[in-house]
């Protein structure tokens, strides 16, 4: 029975397998495909039972790190999988493209729906920098940005960068690009202001699921087995 | 180095790879170990130059990552050998090293490319790095996965091989698994998203989950029979997840697009 109900969940595992690569080769042929929809509504719920059911109902073989890996590795899963569902539920992610230089203090931003959103925290972008190569070619992009405290009128300054985002009020400030308005409005920079209550979760997950994999598989299979003859799992 | 010595490394190697895989298919392992030595020294070789033309790592083209990759099939070998009591191994890793060595010479030398702001991370050498090393491992199990479908009647040496691939999975995923979450991770620093279902993000997924169902196949007795086709089909998409995702028609639109 035990084997049977494995055998199943491995060919659950085929099946999300097969969908996911054939979706991948529409995908390749230029077609439109929302992975993101199948992924929130099948991944999250479907690999999210199927993790937490391997959790609490499989009793792992083999050696001691392979069954910690094994609790590890589907423990990962199920945490990425829990801080992916908290942004979901939680979260918000909002682009905005700011003016460089100017006084003026920006706390709201305007969705591609038309909707306000507010950061909750006054910033402003003062001056942008490019670092290039010696060839030419760009290497770095800087915005030099400026946070007020509309009670203290308090200022303080700090500088953005690709690859080095800045976190302010719950909100995590990247800087994607610097553009010139079409109509002559002067140069902004393009951001992408995230806040994910998961993002810590799907870091721990991470964390775990890599460490299970490397128990369970380099760790467990470096323990020989005693018999002659003894598989190696 | 110049252009014209470089190139006679990369011909001389491939040439004492090739001589090397001939010499372990005709069991004549001393003096095609020789020979092997001698190409491997030509694969670092050419991996130091391309470090010191970088000043950094040597991953900034396919041509450095494929003679990064090629030099370290040797290290797959130390590692079956001596850690897997998998000596028997030698030919499929020479014969790795001698495919990726022979596209080397057909393959532009010159990587006068610099890093766009996106790539300069800490990320992106364990990224690269841990790809390469599954990849390798891939390579080497793919290798021997065909070999066992030849063997059929050879129970023996079949059960060797089934080992060795079992081995080589046991390194190949963990490392696929950290270099894909590294990537997540660092895909969340840069774009401020773990995931965005890009093209060769698409890829990558797909790849791991048919390891992550070869692994979970593996361990039953009903269902074992099939994990020589997952791995052929694995190793596809390992190839196309390296070599042709840039290619595709929906390429164009992908954010690991960088030329």
């Amino acid at each position: 029975m035990k084997r049977r109900i494995y055998d199943i969940v491995s060919l659950i595992l085929l099946g999300i397998t097969l969908f996911f690569l054939a979706l991948t080769v529409v995908f390749s042929t230029g077609s439109s495909v929302n992975f993101r929809g199948f992924a929130v509504t099948g991944v999250l719920t479907l690999g999210g039972i199927l993790m937490a059911a391997s959790l609490v109902f499989a009793r792992p073989s083999g050696n001691l790190p392979k069954r910690i890996g094994f609790y590890m590795t589907h423990g990962g899963i199920v945490l990425m999988l829990a801080g992916f569902a908290l942004f979901e539920l939680a979260g918000d992610s909002v682009t905005a493209a700011v003016p460089v230089g100017g006084e003026t203090y920006y706390s709201n931003i305007q969705r591609e729906n038309g909707e306000i959103c507010d950061l909750g925290f006054h910033f402003r972008v003062d001056s942008r920098q490019i670092e290039y190569y010696e060839d030419g070619s760009e290497a770095q992009y800087y915005a030099g940005l400026a946070f007020a405290d509309p009670v203290t009128l308090k200022v303080d300054g700090e500088w953005i960068s690709v690859n080095h985002p800045v976190r302010r009020n719950g909100w995590k400030i990247y800087l994607m690009s610097f553009v010139y308005a079409a109509d002559g409005g002067g140069e902004h920079v393009n951001f992408i202001f995230r806040r994910d209550p998961g993002e810590y979760v799907v870091r721990a997950g991470v964390i775990v699921l890599v460490a299970g994999t490397i128990l369970e598989l380099l760790v467990g299979n470096a323990v020989r087995p005693k018999k002659e003859g003894e598989d190696h799992e | 180095m110049s252009d014209t010595t470089l190139r006679a490394i990369i011909i001389l190697a491939a040439v004492c790879y090739a001589s090397a895989f001939v010499l372990y298919l005709l069991k004549k392992t001393k003096p095609g170990a020789a020979f092997w030595i001698l190409a491997e020294a030509g694969s670092v070789t050419l991996v130091v130059n391309n470090f010191v033309v970088n000043d950094y790592v040597p991953f900034v083209s396919m041509y450095q990552v494929l003679t990064f990759a090629s030099a370290l099939f040797g290290a797959v070998y130390l590692y079956m050998a001596f850690l897997r009591d998998g000596k028997w191994a030698a030919p499929y890793v020479i014969g790795c090293s001698l495919i990726v060595s022979m596209g080397l010479c057909f393959m532009d030398i010159h990587s006068v490319w610099h890093f766009p702001p996106a790539l300069r991370s800490v990320y992106f050498v364990p990224h690269i790095l841990m790809y390469v090393i599954s990849y390798i491992m891939a390579a080497a199990a793919f290798a021997m996965t065909v070999t066992k479908f030849f063997v059929r009647n050879d129970p023996l040496r079949k059960k060797q091989l089934d080992g060795g691939i079992y081995d080589c999975v046991c390194v190949l995923f963990p490392f696929m698994t950290a270099a894909m979450l590294c990537g997540a991770v660092w895909a969340n620093e840069v774009w401020g998203a773990f995931w965005s279902w890009d093209l060769k993000e698409c890829w990558a997924l797909v790849t791991w989950l048919i390891f992550m169902t070869w692994l979970h196949f593996r361990r039953s007795p009903k269902l074992s029979k099939y994990c020589g086709i997952l791995l052929i089909l694995g190793f596809a998409s390992v190839i196309v997840t390296f070599f042709f995702v840039n290619m595709m028609n929906a390429a164009g639109t992908s954010m690991h697009t960088y030329n």
